[in-house]
């Protein structure tokens, strides 16, 4: 056989109406399209249109911080959804070639009910089915779930490494797993297929990393920068040795969210445009979900004050985005605009030759084997990103210009997985 | 107009989606009004209905659930969504005790006791029906000028704390387009007619003969009553299987012909026994277009069915009234 020329993975988000906070008000953004299924069979076409490996749709099973008046939730648009396994079955119906990755909970999920819609997903597709797995970390989740609290991460992790062997078991055929967490006997009562419904997973935690390099077969990164990313790159793929896993096996996908325009000028236009639209009650509320101090009160237009961390909690992130605001002297609005621009992961602001040029460094250098990419709104800059950037990529050799098999495991180059049992 | 659906019922896995594709828009262009898609081993029937709200236009989609293995937010966002994609044609058909076959698949899960499982159910459907009056239907005024997404005022916690289920809400999934898509039960059992007297809108149960079907109905009558519910608040449906078309065993199997059967329908209708019917038969396009060709023009002359094809959601299929929010004035 010969080796076939390593090509990006690119998997695109069509959730929440794009990543920019202020997206459904961009005047061609559909401001109900969020429930509108319509709006999803365009996303779903124009995916296929650009060759993209899968389409994406990201979730948690609540409306989060509605009981928090600080936040303005009431001036965003991600609160009311399509539940995404019904979502993604529905479109598989009406697609031909992109696969299909919903996210679901191994924590608020069964394995049985779980894995039989992804299989149903998977069969209606004929092979484009993806599964996103997460624990869930929320509390507004847990408390729709009859919880006070959210579980441990460890309890969290252990149960979705189990309901992976589960599922790995379910896929193969007839079982009769007994577990901590789970007794499962019987099966789906479908014939078994040759590929196996890749699992994706994302999260910087050492459970979280270990869960990724035992199962997973893609790992989405929420790094900003290419030495955060090929740390994250290398830790993850160092630990699959121990469970008998080739890092090849596993595709590093991180985020990344660009303003595309034709030229520089162009594209800087659109993120200005975008940003002018951020409120300054949303901006404020995006503060505080994010773990910032909340700056009611103080003058947007001076500098950000000092004020004590809320709750102790201290991420990388904020701790980050504040040190860069007392250097720059940046305003409480400059701050928020820079939080809520969504660049907390990988965020570019460029022509199409500048942003094919950064994931072709984080594709050649140990970053990344593909992206998810995160449009700022949705549709327009998905059109944008499939008929500037992918053409570049395609130029380049970096990505298909027609699929070539007709999975989804297939469209990520993955290697048949090494049996459940033999990793365990 | 005469409620008339259809039950894929062939024995055996499901395991071909093209399959119950065929079949469904086979059963919707021969103008019924809605395919049950009962629980069988392989593909899972919810997944298969929300496979079928993209690519059918008019029929509705019932599949069945298993009350005790599924948390209430997971189905109301799944079902809710499904009534979204369909525009308004989603039912669901809930079983408060599943066979032993099923349970071993949730080994690890209790199952509720016999006298417990109604309660149980009812509960489930109440928590699932509060989630989808989580938002008023009018609380997304999406004005892109102002930047105000929805209003404050318009969004419920359900905040449900019961025997059995402790949700807080609200749900991610706007108001359903029917509000509250309706809940079909299978009777025959104590558990399945208390079950359908609580919560159902739906009910179908399965008579030998018509004055079977007349005692059953003024049983219902009566546990509905107790409920504080008005007869028309449940929509009684008949199952019944043809002769040659093999299906899973339960419903009266029937051998007239296609006009003596619609005959009988009339008759069981006009004797306020049954509202509508169930056929139960396989999962074969050209066996449902062969039970509906004669059938169909059978009751359009009976004056049962409308000589146009019929359109709206599954609930005005049916005859149910609307239902508006609980929150709404």
């Amino acid at each position: 056989m010969k080796p076939r020329k390593r090509m990006m993975s690119l998997g695109l988000s069509i959730a929440n109406l794009g990543y920019h906070y202020a997206a459904w008000r961009h005047p061609d953004v559909p401001a109900d399209g969020n429930m509108d299924f319509r709006h999803f069979v365009h996303c779903a076409r124009l995916a296929e249109r650009g060759k993209m490996d899968g389409i994406f749709l990201a979730d948690s099973s609540a409306v989060r911080d509605l009981d928090r008046p600080a936040i303005a939730r009431e001036m965003e648009h991600q609160l009311v959804k399509h539940e995404p396994t019904a979502l993604l079955t529905a479109l598989a119906a009406v697609t031909k070639h992109v696969g299909l990755v919903p996210t679901a909970s191994a924590t608020y999920n069964e394995p049985f009910n779980l894995v039989r819609q992804l299989v149903t997903l998977d069969r209606v597709s004929h092979g484009r089915a993806g599964w996103n797995m997460v624990t869930g970390f929320s509390i507004d989740e847990a408390r729709n779930f009859g919880l006070d609290k959210v579980a441990p991460s460890d309890e969290r992790h252990e149960r979705a490494a189990e309901f992976v062997a589960v599922m790995r078991g379910l896929e193969d055929g007839p079982i009769d797993h007994q577990g901590k967490h789970f007794r499962v006997r019987g099966s789906l009562g479908v014939p078994p297929v040759a590929h196996r419904i890749p699992i994706f997973t994302a999260g910087e935690s050492d459970n979280a990393q270990e869960l990724a390099a035992r199962c997973a077969d893609v790992v989405y990164g929420g790094q900003p920068n290419i030495d955060d990313a090929r740390a994250y790159y290398a830790s993850v793929k160092g630990r699959m040795a121990k469970y008998g896993r080739d890092p090849d096996e596993l595709k590093m996908m991180p985020g990344i969210m660009a303003f595309v325009g034709r030229t520089l000028q162009e594209a800087r236009d659109k993120f200005d445009r975008m940003q002018a639209l951020i409120e300054p009650r949303l901006g404020l509320g995006l503060l505080t979900v994010s773990s910032f101090p909340d700056y009611t009160g103080y003058d947007l237009d001076g500098p950000v004050p000092d004020l004590p961390m809320p709750g102790g909690r201290k991420s990388e992130f904020v701790v980050g985005a504040l040190a860069k605001a007392k250097r720059e002297n940046l305003t409480i609005r400059q701050l928020y605009e820079l939080v809520s621009g969504g660049f907390w992961h990988l965020g570019m602001v460029g022509t199409p030759t500048m942003i094919a040029d950064l994931m072709e460094e984080w594709f050649a250098t140990g970053a990344a084997d593909g992206f998810n990419i995160q449009p700022p709104c949705i549709p327009v800059d998905a059109e944008d990103f499939i008929e500037l950037v992918v053409p570049e990529l395609q130029r380049r050799g970096l990505f298909r210009t027609e699929y070539e098999g007709t999975t989804l495991s297939e469209h990520l180059g993955l290697r048949r997985a090494v049996p459940m049992a033999e990793v365990a | 107009m005469m409620p008339l659906g259809i039950a894929l019922s062939a024995p055996g896995a499901v395991s071909d989606f093209d399959v119950m594709l065929a079949a469904a828009s086979a059963a919707e262009e021969a103008g019924f009004d809605f395919v049950c898609l009962p629980e069988r081993p392989g593909l899972d029937p919810i997944a298969l209905s929300a496979g079928l709200s993209a690519v059918t236009d008019s029929i509705g989609l019932i599949p069945a659930v298993s009350a005790p293995f599924h948390r209430p937010y997971n189905l109301a966002r799944r079902m809710g969504s499904i009534d979204h994609i369909s525009r308004g044609r989603f039912g669901w058909s809930l079983q408060a005790i599943p066979p032993a076959q099923e349970a071993a698949r949730f080994a690890h899960m209790a199952l509720p006791a016999t006298d417990d499982a109604a309660p149980r159910a009812t509960e489930l459907a109440a928590v699932i029906a509060g989630l989808w009056d989580s938002w008023d239907d009018d609380a997304f005024m999406r004005d892109k000028a102002s930047g105000q997404y929805f209003d404050r005022a318009k969004f419920h916690w359900l905040n449900h704390e019961g025997p059995h289920y402790r949700v807080r809400g609200p749900l991610d999934t706007a108001r359903p387009p029917q509000g509250r898509p309706p809940l079909m039960v299978q009777g025959g059992t104590d558990v399945g007619d208390a079950l359908a007297a609580a919560a159902a809108e739906m009910l179908e149960i399965m008579p030998r003969h018509l004055a079977d079907a007349r005692a059953t109905r003024a049983k219902i009558g009566r546990g509905l009553a107790a409920r504080g519910r008005g007869p028309d608040a449940l929509c009684v449906l008949a199952g019944l299987a043809l002769e040659d078309a093999p299906v899973q065993p339960g419903p009266l199997i029937l051998s007239e012909a296609p006009a003596m059967l619609a005959a009988l329908m009339a008759e069981w209708r006009s004797a306020g026994a049954v509202d509508g019917f169930i056929l139960h038969l396989p999962d074969s396009p050209d066996m449902i277009r062969a039970a509906a060709s004669e059938l169909m023009p059978a009751l359009r002359r009976l004056g049962l069915r409308d000589a146009e094809a019929t359109h709206g959601t599954l609930r005005v299929r049916l005859g149910l009234a609307a239902a508006p929010s609980r929150h709404a004035a």
